[in-house]
């Protein structure tokens, strides 16, 4: 590694984003390797989709790139700005599927699905994805922010904006509908035994 | 809430979100350089081309010369993951034939194009 990546591998974040909208390409590297791995699960986890996941971690960094010339250190943290910025990207896609309706729920949906992931979990997975792309936007950003990235409420307030008691109350009517929309699909995902 | 609190629509959900939660793997080499050529364009879109920041010519990046060939870079690399993974029957013959059943070229690895080696 060399002196300058030395130079900025301690640095915060903001002041690696102020010194790439300055110019600097180097800070764009190392702000990639820190930020796209967790953008791109947020993505995957709440798009259920490897590819669509990689289009919107890809835009989402356009737009950390874009806002760089007028990012003010102190005045936001950048992984806060990002998890708001990958919510929106992801429930944008999520609303073209509601066209679809949920009759494609449980389809084998990704061509590339994670080694990870077992088939019922991929079928689980794609079927609670395309449950939240039947809630409303902000219903399905709360209960991801909560349930699949695990945030704290304070943290996803600050990321939506909204009063604590307004992410509780989303998280709340949220899950409701969840159970609804899922509850018609137990036996073909799974849940014989429960 | 403790485990025996929970409903049965707790539960049902908990299934739902925990296969939701599985490990994502890291982003590859061509997702990387898509993001990195972004921000090669955006720089230059700006007017702040990265050739005149001095960083932006050190070590391997320096080397395949800046921002300006990443998008090419990135396109071939892509190219090259592909016939990697499902080459063209005439492609694979003429491999076979020249170069042998077993061929494997790596010109930069993850390590190299993230800076993480040493």
């Amino acid at each position: 590694m060399n002196a300058s990546a030395d130079q900025w591998s301690e640095a915060p974040d903001e002041a690696l984003l102020v010194a790439f909208g300055n110019g600097d390409a180097e800070a764009a590297r190392i702000l990639t390797s820190r930020l796209l791995p967790r953008v791109l699960a947020q993505a995957q986890r709440m798009l259920g989709n490897r590819a669509e996941a990689e289009d919107a971690a890809q835009e989402a960094m356009l737009r950390l790139w874009r806002n760089a010339g007028n990012w003010r250190q102190g005045e936001a943290r950048i992984s806060t700005w990002l998890y708001r910025v990958v919510a929106n990207l992801c429930t944008d896609r999520l609303r073209s599927r509601r066209s679809v309706g949920l009759d494609s729920i449980a389809e084998p949906a990704d061509p590339a699905p994670s080694a990870a992931e077992s088939m019922v979990d991929q079928q689980r997975h794609r079927a609670l994805s395309d449950a939240l792309a039947q809630l409303p936007e902000r219903q399905a950003q709360a209960v991801a922010l909560r349930h699949l990235e695990g945030l704290a409420n304070p943290e996803i307030a600050e990321i939506m904006d909204i009063t604590v008691e307004a992410v509780e109350s989303l998280t709340a009517r949220g899950k409701r509908s969840l159970v609804a929309l899922l509850a018609g699909r137990k036996a073909e995902l799974g849940y014989d035994d429960h | 809430m403790t485990i025996t609190d929970k409903t049965e629509d707790d539960l049902l959900l908990d299934g739902f979100f925990e296969a939701a939660r599985a490990p994502v793997p890291a982003p590859d080499a061509a997702l990387t350089l898509r993001v990195l050529a972004d921000a090669g364009r955006e720089l230059a879109r700006q007017g702040l081309p990265a050739a005149a920041a001095p960083r932006a010519q050190t070590g391997w990046f320096g080397f395949i010369g800046g921002w300006p060939s990443l998008s090419g870079l990135a396109a071939a690399t892509a190219a090259g993951v592909w016939i990697g993974f499902a080459p063209p029957a005439s492609l694979s013959d003429v491999t076979s034939a020249v170069l042998g059943d077993d061929l494997s070229v790596s010109v930069f690895s993850m390590e190299n194009l993230l800076g993480t080696e040493g």
